[in-house]
């Protein structure tokens, strides 16, 4: 290395120390500019933007065209649909609020509308429907009670479900099986149910379950699928047992729900006979797929029970009527709907209802409320019922959901029959802890379902930890 | 001692080879201020990257830590709990229990993971033809999503509908429900974390055995030992920093795994495959609960910081970084 001149290098390190020290000021003035939240308004222009979140993808699609209507009769708000699958919707849209970016209205389900609620994360509506005298009346009774509390109310109902039992018409037919109007069951010998799910239980050399020579080693098509879910696997048997899963309060309108329960009420040797039923259903009459078909709890976390029958491989389905689309879409076969089996104790369902609420601190609430105005009017409720997507909130508007499936062929009325039995009704948990019981009955009650110990031993552990998070204050 | 002996000497003990050599700008009589100016140069250059980490890594340790002794709920305000956290994990959230399902699940992975990516790092250290394909797809698995890679896998574990089961059909076996199998779930899930990352180990020692001058193995061989003395005598010593490096990042990735849980098993069947990543996640983001999902945070960084000193500890005084040939 020859000699080098002392002020030409020092010149040409200022030079690059100021080239550096421009970088860094660049980079760290752009990495602390984050972009705004979404929701905010635009000051300068005349247009509103919203944000709506949800979680259902076959049903976006629908709401797309609803909000579309909407953004031309309102012409100064535009909305953006932001669409988040359920597993993560309830995190997603808290770490959101937490942020101060949450969208302007959003669904809201059964297990997360206390914590909502306890949050303030959601505007009282009760104010704005007394102003614009909205009326109440058109809604089922029964929705506004659930999510209504202490004189708030948090939206306006936007759709009701419940359950019942696709089966595979075609398959039925095939082997020459009766379809019956109604089931009904019993934790002792299984009923009509069991019976036709036996008759639908074919193994490999066409013996059905009822038959002597069936080999239950060797099963082509099992007859009836069922999940370690309360709402859409045994929570409704064993409401109809007379054992609700969830301690029921009394809300106005004669409703019950199970709302702010300090305690499961199913461990008890009712509750405990039914389940251990419902899970003999494969253990010991093989009638049911192996329980770890559905995930390691048989909660089949990611729709399996869907799967198995859309494949055929399952001839009935105890389901949500809200997956009456995607069964339609992926089942090449016809299929129909059976009602939930009358019980011991009567009829009784599981049913839910979804709001559309708004966020407590939406900078355009005038807009918001606008939007939610038209989800919950009849024009946009009907929409989404004659697209097949939901049943409406509109009590009137059930035709519409009713009608387009008549047009293709499925007859979706029981769903319709289970609902206006309203007294017999039992609702998803309204709690704070809603969602860890729910994740927490499904983690206890899974290696009964999967046959590793009997069913008492599990729901005396499953009523112990609920009891416990019920009870245990959340932070 | 001889020259070479000398250099090898030098280096291991640090000292610069030669001496006399410029020691920087301002030479050796403004030894002190040209370091510190040295220092200022370096300093716009070092800020973007001390911005990230300290942004991205320190904030986010300590607020972690500090929130282990808060409850939260995200939506409320944080309220002071002091050690009730510590507690709590114990008593209500099973932290015991998850901390054992993560120590098994540590021991499953490891040593068989470690054993399998030294055994094909010997054997693909020869030149044979298309040797560069074998390594690549080897490696492959690692270069794929894990969270994919565990969709597909959990449906080849299907009891029913799985390819693995299907093929214990063919030869008259009719197979478990593997990932709803208290025993079979924990072993199935390493082993498809060892087939992910055996190859990216694999590469690790691979470059550690090329490392190693051929000199000293045909040496061995003159002397009259065998391909297993040589490679217990020869290959394993010199690979000690390899194994430290891959034992250390393999035994923090096993303590954190997460995704691959999540996928196949959700903790389940009942709690059996619950780590602690996992259970953290679910008090964090189902029960809201984030201060004691803090302080299992900070259990778990107690834990792997435990096992990750006594790694270094062992190969402290078994290492050898530079060897004269």
């Amino acid at each position: 290395m020859g000699a080098c001149s002392g002020s030409n290098k020092n010149e040409r390190r200022r030079l690059r120390l100021f080239l550096a020290g421009g970088i860094a000021a660049a980079l760290v003035l752009t990495a602390g500019c984050s972009s705004s939240g979404g929701g905010s308004s635009n000051g300068s222009s005349h247009e509103v933007h919203l944000t709506y979140a949800l979680w259902d993808p076959v049903q976006e699609v629908g709401y797309k065209q609803s909000i579309a209507l909407f953004e031309k009769s309102h012409p100064g708000i535009s909305v953006t649909v932001e669409q988040i699958p359920y597993q993560n919707y309830e995190a997603k849209l808290t770490s959101e609020f937490v942020s101060g970016s949450g969208p302007d209205v959003f669904w809201v389900n059964t297990p997360f509308l206390a914590q909502f609620e306890q949050a303030s994360v959601m505007l009282n509506l009760a104010p704005l429907i007394k102003k614009y005298n909205v009326d109440m009346s058109i809604y089922r009774p029964a929705l506004v009670a659930l999510h209504s509390h202490d004189g708030a109310i948090y939206g306006l109902p936007k759709d009701w479900d419940t359950e019942g039992i696709f089966y595979d018409k075609a398959y039925f037919a095939a082997h020459h099986i009766q379809v019956p109007a109604s089931l009904t069951w019993n934790p002792v010998n299984g009923g009509s149910f069991l019976t036709l799910a036996k008759e639908a239980t074919i193994d490999k050399n066409g013996n059905n379950a009822l038959s002597p020579k069936f080999n239950p080693n060797a099963i082509a098509t099992y007859g009836v699928s069922i999940v370690n879910q309360p709402d859409i696997g045994y929570g409704p048997f064993l409401a109809s047992d007379g054992v609700p899963v969830f301690q029921q309060a009394s809300l106005a309108a004669g409703v019950k729900c199970s709302c702010y329960p300090d305690s499961v009420t199913f461990d008890n040797p009712a509750g405990i006979a039914s389940l251990q039923f419902l899970m003999n259903l494969s253990l010991k009459y093989h009638v049911a797929p192996p329980a770890s078909e559905y995930g390691s709890n048989a909660a089949a976390s990611t729709n399996q029970d869907v799967t198995l029958f859309s494949a055929g491989k399952v001839a009935m389905d105890v389901e949500g009527d809200w997956f009456t689309d995607t069964i339609a879409s992926s089942a090449k076969f016809p299929f129909g709907i059976l009602p939930i089996p009358t019980g011991p104790d009567g009829r009784w369902s599981f049913t839910n209802g979804l709001i559309d609420a708004i966020n407590a601190h939406t900078p355009n609430q005038a807009a918001a409320w606008e939007l939610e105005q038209w989800l919950g009017s009849a024009t946009s409720e009907s929409l989404m019922g004659s697209g097949g997507y939901v049943w409406p909130g509109i009590a009137s508007a059930d035709s519409t959901f009713l009608n387009y499936w008549k047009a293709k062929g499925v007859d979706v009325s029981p769903f319709l029959d289970e609902a206006q039995n309203s007294a017999n009704v039992e609702t998803l948990p309204v709690a704070p802890e809603a969602g860890q019981v729910i994740t927490s009955l499904s983690q206890d009650l899974g290696p009964a379902w999967l046959g590793q110990e009997p069913a008492a031993a599990a729901v005396a552990t499953a009523a112990k930890d609920a009891d416990a998070e019920l009870q245990h204050p959340s932070q | 001692m001889t020259r070479l002996e000398s250099r090898a000497h030098a280096v291991r003990s640090g000292r610069p080879r030669h001496r006399g050599a410029k020691a920087g700008q301002g030479g050796g009589t403004h030894a002190g201020r040209s370091g510190f100016r040295a220092f200022l140069t370096a300093v716009p250059f070092l800020t973007p990257s001390f911005f990230g980490v300290i942004m991205f890594l320190v904030v986010p340790v300590v607020v972690l830590f500090v929130l282990s002794f808060m409850n939260w709920n995200l939506l409320s305000p944080a309220t002071l709990a002091g050690f009730n956290n510590y507690i709590n994990i114990f008593r209500f959230d099973d932290a015991s229990h998850s901390l054992t399902v993560t120590l098994y699940y540590v021991v499953l992975n490891i040593p068989l993971q470690t054993v399998l990516a030294l055994a094909m790092a010997v054997m693909l250290n020869r030149k044979l033809p298309a040797m560069g394909l074998y390594r690549v797809l080897f490696v492959a698995p690692y270069l794929s999503t894990p969270v994919a890679m565990a969709v597909i896998w959990y449906w080849v574990f299907d009891p029913k509908l799985g390819a693995v089961n299907a093929l214990l059909a063919h030869v008259g076996i009719s197979g478990p429900q593997w990932l709803s199998s208290n025993a079979l779930a924990m072993p199935v899930v390493a082993l498809v974390n060892i087939w992910q990352y055996v190859g990216y180990n694999m590469l690790f020692f691979l470059a550690g055995l090329q490392a190693i001058p051929k000199q000293l193995y045909e040496a061995a061989e003159i002397d009259g030992a065998g391909p297993f003395r040589q490679f217990f005598k020869i290959s394993l010593p010199l690979l000690n920093s390899t194994m430290l490096f891959v034992l250390v990042t393999g035994v923090i990735g096993s303590f954190q795994v997460f995704d691959t849980l999540y996928v196949l098993t959700q903790g389940g069947p009942g709690n059996t495959t619950e780590v602690l990543n996992l259970k953290i996640y679910q008090v964090a983001f189902t029960d809201f609960r984030l201060g004691e999902a803090a302080a299992m945070s900070v259990l778990l960084f107690a834990v792997i910081l435990a096992f990750t000193i006594g790694q270094f500890l062992f190969f402290r005084n078994r290492t050898t970084y530079e060897y004269s040939a």
